[in-house]
């Protein structure tokens, strides 16, 4: 680890009389922020009222205040302070400290709560949240639950991970409207998932009944997501009383923010999916029942999976022939979004101080080159440099205590920075550190070694690993600075299309709709509006009104 | 936020933290500034951790902290350095040099005229 201060002003302290502080007013979110907060926040001001407010260490001051909430949770978070102070009035200045920090947002490492809130024609108002408990890392408890006048669901679950594998064990229960009859299933299940090359994997197990068919399941899932774009395909083998059966799917989907102005952007979701279930076999409840709901493949969380067409101007499971469940289907999605109005989260007194943007430009470039710079550290050439860079040391001793001072300091200089570059395998900045020494011969037969050697770097492969750590750094820092939002209301607008097939027939429908999006910190989106049925025949539904709760990835 | 016109903002700072998708590494990002004895500075720091699990504790592979007073540096190399922040062979030197001898200026083993003296080295290091 390498850690270093550049100074390249060293002021000098104020002599004048220092200003006394009269009161300390701490200001921002600490009601919601966990217990404790307030106090750690208030333990990193080694000030108090009737300190002197010294004109220098205030930058320090404000960093101290930032992290003191460091290690309360492993989300992405963004904490911003700011530092005010009355003008010196008597001898004495108002100190006003303003903190927010997105750990408000974030929950715990050991317990999370995520509600759930719908409302479709098929299954009503449906009402809920899972509650995941996490004392260890390797043991937790997940208890969901969500219902309605119309819909049951409800599941626990024990769930941990270890060795760079994920697993869970539960029992599921559900109980559904299907047309005018009602879906029950039941299960306990089963998983195990990892990751390798960019790839998410998984298996899940799961034994249980639908209506009266008891079965039994393996399913294997292959998911990869970047940069927006996620990707999924699920196969499930069953054996149920009528015999074995096979059902395939597939989900693909695309999320991105197309940023128009400052803070505001058109928010694009689009999303297809499909699957195939040849064999007759099958119970009645694996078939493809379509309607405004997702229905999840598997339990696996981290493998986007739909397992049903979704038509948002059909009731849940209504989008059928004849009650009889789809056998193959192809399905798109389209949500589209535009910022009416939003609270940028960053406070307006740092987005809008002076040389902000600039500044913030500046340390993208540096955190680029610190990720190069690390990296190529790890290049095998570096082993043949360090023996090298070993040799220099003695010949540098003798040149420590020459009389010529220029020739001293920088002698020193090298010798200094030898030991750093050894520790840590930075040996770039050596050929052009040559001490001012007048010629030293052995010296720079072996500075030029270090530089041939250098030129034997694999650049290209330093500057792609560099470049994949700094893709993540920077995007974050872009979407800290120029997207994030505390509020936000959007109006969207919606199309779906869906194609199913079964024995009886064919069924095609398409949807259109608009309605508004109001989000919490650009994560948690609530959306209320209609679909109409652009070509439903009589009796089928001709519109439907949605209303959700949606958690959107930060980083699409 | 402090409301008011009598209050006058003398420091403020952000600091962002991100995980990667397989939670094996962290970065954090920070931005400061502040206003002291009349003058403006800005400070950035930047870390790197990692672990070899997702479930075990970080530790830190790669810090830079950087307060830069470029304002100060009558050279007119100084311009790219403030506009696209520092480069490869910038930080190299920031990593060895400077931070050998910041590392000897906290020891008292050399005085700050010194100090400044190889700071200086960086914005020419950018060429390096």
């Amino acid at each position: 680890m390498a850690s270093l201060l550049v100074l390249l002003l060293v002021g000098l302290a104020a002599l004048a009389e220092p200003c006394l502080i009269r009161r300390i007013d701490y200001r921002g979110p600490f009601r919601l922020l966990p217990p404790g907060a307030k106090a750690r926040v208030e333990q990193a001001v080694p000030i108090r009222p009737g300190s002197p407010w010294l004109e220098t260490g205030r930058g320090a001051l404000a960093v101290a205040i930032r992290d003191a909430l460091a290690g309360m949770g492993e989300e992405p978070a963004l904490s911003a302070v700011s530092l005010g102070a009355t003008p010196c009035d008597n001898g004495q200045t108002d100190l006003t400290i303003y903190l927010f920090t997105t750990r408000l947002l974030a929950g715990s490492p050991r317990w999370r709560i995520d509600p759930r809130l719908r409302f479709d024609r098929g299954d009503g108002m449906v009402g809920g949240g899972a509650l995941q408990l996490q004392p260890s890392p390797f043991l937790g408890l997940r208890i969901e639950g969500a219902g309605g006048a119309g819909f049951l669901d409800r599941a626990i679950a024990a769930a941990g991970s270890s060795m760079g594998f994920a697993y869970a064990a539960g029992l599921r229960h559900r109980d559904e409207p299907l047309g005018d009859e009602r879906l029950r299933s039941g299960y306990g299940y089963g998983w195990v998932s990892g990751r390798a090359a960019g790839l998410r994997y998984g298996l899940q197990f799961e034994q249980g009944y639908q209506l009266a068919e008891r079965y039994r399941a393996a399913k294997a899932l292959l998911g990869y997501s970047a940069a927006g774009f996620t990707g999924a395909l699920g196969v499930q083998y069953g054996d149920a009383t009528a015999g074995a059966y096979r059902k395939t799917v597939f989900d693909a989907s695309y999320a991105r923010n197309l940023r128009l102005a400052d803070h505001r952007f058109v928010s694009l979701d689009w999303r297809v999916n499909g699957g195939w279930l040849p064999a007759a076999a099958a119970p009645s409840g694996e078939r493809f029942f379509g309607g405004m709901r997702d229905r999840r493949f598997s339990e696996i969380p981290g493998i986007e999976l739909r397992a049903a067409p979704r038509l948002r101007s059909f009731g849940s499971n209504r989008f059928q022939l004849a009650a009889a469940g789809h056998e193959r289907f192809l399905a798109s999605n389209l949500t589209v979004g535009l910022t009416a109005w939003r609270m940028p989260l960053l406070p307006r007194e740092v987005s809008s101080a002076p040389d902000f943007a600039g500044q913030i430009e500046a340390g993208k470039g540096t955190i680029a080159a610190t990720l190069e710079s690390y990296h190529e550290g790890k290049d095998p050439v570096m082993k043949n440099i360090e023996p090298l860079a070993q040799e220099l040391s003695p010949l540098l001793k003798p040149l420590l205590d020459h009389p010529d001072e220029l020739c001293a300091e920088s002698a020193d200089r090298l010798d200094g920075a030898l030991a750093k570059a050894i520790e840590n395998r930075i040996f770039g900045s050596l050929p052009r550190t040559v001490p001012d020494c007048g010629s030293q011969p052995p010296i720079e037969a072996i500075l030029a070694q270090i530089h041939h050697q250098l030129t034997r770097v694999d650049r290209k492969s330093i500057e792609q690993r560099a470049h994949q750590d700094a893709r993540l750094a920077l995007r974050a820092i872009d979407i800290l600075t120029r997207e994030l939002n505390l509020f936000a209301i959007e109006p969207i607008f919606v199309y779906d299309h869906a194609a199913a097939h079964n024995r009886r027939g064919s069924l095609s429908r398409a949807s259109v709709g608009g309605g508004l999006r109001f989000s919490i910190a650009s994560t948690l989106g609530f959306e209320i509006g209609y679909a109409f049925t652009a070509n439903s025949n009589p009796g089928e539904s001709a519109g439907a009104l949605f209303l959700a709760l949606r958690i959107t990835d930060l980083f699409r | 936020m402090p409301t008011g016109s009598r209050h006058e903002v003398v420091a403020l700072s952000v600091k962002l933290e991100v995980l990667t998708q397989d939670k094996l590494k962290k970065f954090i990002f920070g931005l400061t500034k502040s206003k002291e004895e009349d003058i403006v500075k800005w400070a950035m720091d930047f870390a790197m951790l990692d672990r070899t699990g997702p479930s075990t504790a970080f530790a830190e592979v790669l810090k830079l902290d950087v307060a830069l007073d470029l304002k100060k540096i009558p050279v007119e190399a100084v311009e790219v350095t403030a506009t696209k922040g520092l480069n490869k062979s910038q930080v190299n030197y920031a990593r060895t040099v400077i931070a050998a001898d910041a590392d000897k200026l906290r020891a008292g083993r050399i005085k700050a005229e010194r100090m400044q003296r190889t700071a200086a080295g960086l914005i020419n290091a950018r060429n390096g």
